[in-house]
């Protein structure tokens, strides 16, 4: 069923991954959740503010001070991928296409969730949902995790973000980490994703093209809608085209920027053939900086 | 007669050929499909006006096609020329100079004239036209004249200006030693010169050679001097086919001829029996198919000359020919304009069209 091919790949991904996830993410994205909890975390002096519940008496006494003693929430997250297939991601104009930057990206993040020893599921959808793998752990759970984001096949070439988000909410009642993986070239996930902030930890990961914010002047151009198969003809010889394309495409960030913020969530925008790691790490650094909730 | 006319009609069905050239320019068909995320990102950024033109280009091409089959089936303006070719005759005048045409019988607007005077009015209008005579404009005429000698004073040309100009600065003999009637010498000289003119008939467009000759033969006397027998000069002009037509001139009876100048300065008269020898005359016209005429006064000469020019009818023959204009290739004027080749038109679609394909209109796919 595996292709030598994707093998590769996949080993590539996993050592290449692995070097990004030693280096930086690993953990990060669950730092954020720190106090009570099952896990030891460390033993420090009493300081103002802290709870003096946490006082652990028995290393107070040894110690001839008070000390407290503090435990990480559940280290044990779940990991939800949802990644998108559709058809638009096979576009790519630079060295990569949407769809393998996604992948890698995809495996990065379950990659550096083993390391820590985390639950990862995948949700793989387009205009349907083309595949659902529940959380799990382990190395052998990720490796399939990631031949599956290679080696599927989609079904569908159109996209449903909202339909993911809805059925993601209806199989997850746990809280987990959800990342969204998509181009967003899609509407009405707004509404699905409020809700799913509700309960979950929402990261969408947009992923996008520069010639999707702004054309080159190449002459006319006939494209072919990955989606639809409709086929278009583009004059990037006028200026005024391109200056539209590119007012259009900022106006379309600006619109995806605020419906974010209203949800108070951040996006982690990753754009193809330029290094995506680090945008994650400055992204995780962000979420860190800004504190346990 | 112009019409304009297709002559290979059969190569007008590649004129279909456009609008299958236009839509494979239209369609996607040997593009390299070239995907994109969504062309709703596309549309969105409008459609520029060179978009919309760009439906020049299979416009251009289509027509250059069209315009390139008209011309394979090779239009033309059909040009129906009608050619009249002239068979001319030759005519060889022979003109008697001698002492007895100076006899005043002959009027010319109503003044008393010479012979001679009224043999030019009258030949020359025979010649060129004029005095209800129509002119032998396609026919050779020489002129030869004659006294004691005969003289060629104009080759058989058709250069009738020079013919008349000729005509009309012959004198007539003064010497005695010069005077005379040498009809037959002239008649011969007349036959030589015809002759040779029918063997070296000058080759001009739209002519055949020489297929009647005649000699017109005025004299108003009797052949009094030359070492050549009339009629024997006749028999010679017969062998050759050449008619001779004899013209006595000269009243009946008696004619008023100027002998002199008297004491007062004016000019003294004596009537003198006009002597022809028609028997001759009528001989050598006979001998040759031809005819004589009597020509005593002016209106009669002119009547005979009408008669001569009725009997050598010039006779004319209509050709048609078909004259093409290709208009593939060739300009051309239709409805007052003037139009260029219309393979021109095609070079000029074809580079049009192939000068914004590869510029403005450039498609990467």
């Amino acid at each position: 069923m595996l292709t030598k091919e994707t093998i590769q790949k996949i080993r590539r991904i996993e050592i290449r991954t692995a070097r990004v996830v030693q280096e930086a993410v690993a953990g990060r994205y669950v730092s954020a959740f720190k106090g009570r909890g099952m896990e030891f975390e460390e033993v420090r002096p009493y300081a103002d503010g802290d709870d003096v519940r946490t006082i652990d008496w028995n290393v107070s006494a040894r110690a001839g001070g008070p000390h407290v003693k503090l435990f990480r929430e559940e280290r044990e997250l779940t990991i939800l991928l949802a990644v998108d297939l559709s058809g638009s991601l096979s576009f790519g104009s630079n060295a990569q296409t949407k769809r393998e930057l996604v992948a890698e990206v995809a495996a990065i993040l379950a990659f550096s969730a083993t390391r820590n020893n985390d639950k990862v599921g995948l949700l793989l959808f387009s205009d349907q949902i083309e595949r659902f793998v529940p959380p799990r752990k382990g190395r052998r759970h990720v490796l399939r995790i990631v031949r599956d984001l290679l080696a599927h096949k989609p079904v569908g070439t159109g996209t449903n973000i909202a339909a993911a988000i809805d059925e993601l909410n209806r199989i997850q009642k746990r809280r987990a980490v959800v990342f969204v993986v998509s181009d967003f070239l899609d509407n009405g996930w707004e509404q699905p994703m409020t809700i799913a902030r509700r309960r979950h930890d929402v990261i969408p990961v947009s992923i996008f093209d520069r010639r999707e914010r702004e054309l080159p002047k190449i002459g006319m151009i006939e494209l072919t809608d990955e989606e639809s198969g409709k086929r278009i003809i583009v004059d990037t010889s006028s200026r005024k085209v391109r200056d539209a394309f590119r007012r259009q495409g900022e106006l379309r960030a600006l619109q995806f920027e605020l419906a974010l913020r209203k949800m108070k969530i951040d996006p982690l925008m990753i754009e193809t053939g330029v290094d995506y790691v680090e945008p994650i790490i400055a992204y995780f650094r962000k979420r860190e900086a800004r504190g346990s909730r | 007669m112009t019409s304009f006319q297709l002559l290979a009609s059969w190569f007008l069905p590649l004129a279909l050929l456009a609008p299958l050239a236009a839509w494979r320019f239209l369609s996607s068909r040997g593009r390299v499909r070239i995907g994109y995320s969504s062309q709703a990102l596309i549309s969105a950024a409008g459609v520029s006006m060179a978009l919309r033109m760009r439906l020049i280009v299979p416009v251009l091409r289509g027509l250059a096609i069209i315009l390139l089959a008209i011309c394979l089936a090779r239009p033309v303006i059909a040009n129906q020329q009608t050619k009249v070719f002239v068979e001319g005759a030759a005519l060889q005048f022979l003109v008697d100079r001698s002492g007895s045409m100076r006899a005043m019988d002959f009027q010319l607007d109503g003044k008393q004239v010479d012979r001679l005077v009224a043999v030019k009015s009258v030949g020359g209008a025979f010649i060129q036209g004029g005095q209800g005579l129509q002119g032998r404009s396609d026919d050779l005429v020489g002129l030869i004249t004659f006294a004691r000698y005969a003289d060629s004073l104009s080759p058989l040309t058709l250069d009738h200006g020079y013919v008349i100009d000729v005509l009309n600065k012959i004198q007539p003999a003064k010497e005695q030693s010069e005077d005379g009637t040498a009809i037959g010498e002239a008649v011969a000289l007349g036959v030589e010169r015809l002759r040779d003119a029918m063997k070296n008939a000058p080759m001009e467009k739209g002519r055949q050679p020489i297929q009647s000759a005649a000699i017109i033969l005025l004299t108003d006397g009797e052949n009094n001097a030359g070492d050549i027998d009339p009629r024997v000069a006749a028999d010679l002009a017969a062998t050759y086919g050449i008619k001779i037509y004899s013209i006595g001139v000269g009243t009946r009876g008696n004619a008023p001829f100027p002998v002199g100048v008297d004491p007062f300065g004016q000019q003294m008269m004596r009537n003198i029996p006009v002597t022809i020898d028609e028997v001759l005359l009528k001989d050598l016209a006979k001998r040759t198919g031809g005819e004589y005429f009597r020509a005593t006064d002016t209106s009669s000469l002119r009547a005979i000359y009408d008669q001569i020019d009725k009997m050598e009818k010039t006779k004319t023959e209509q050709r048609q020919s078909m004259h093409y204009t290709d208009l593939a290739v060739q300009s051309f004027r239709f409805a007052g304009y003037g139009f260029p080749p219309l393979l021109g038109g095609v070079l000029l679609l074809l580079c049009a069209e192939l000068l914004l394909v590869t510029t403005r209109f450039r498609s990467v796919n």
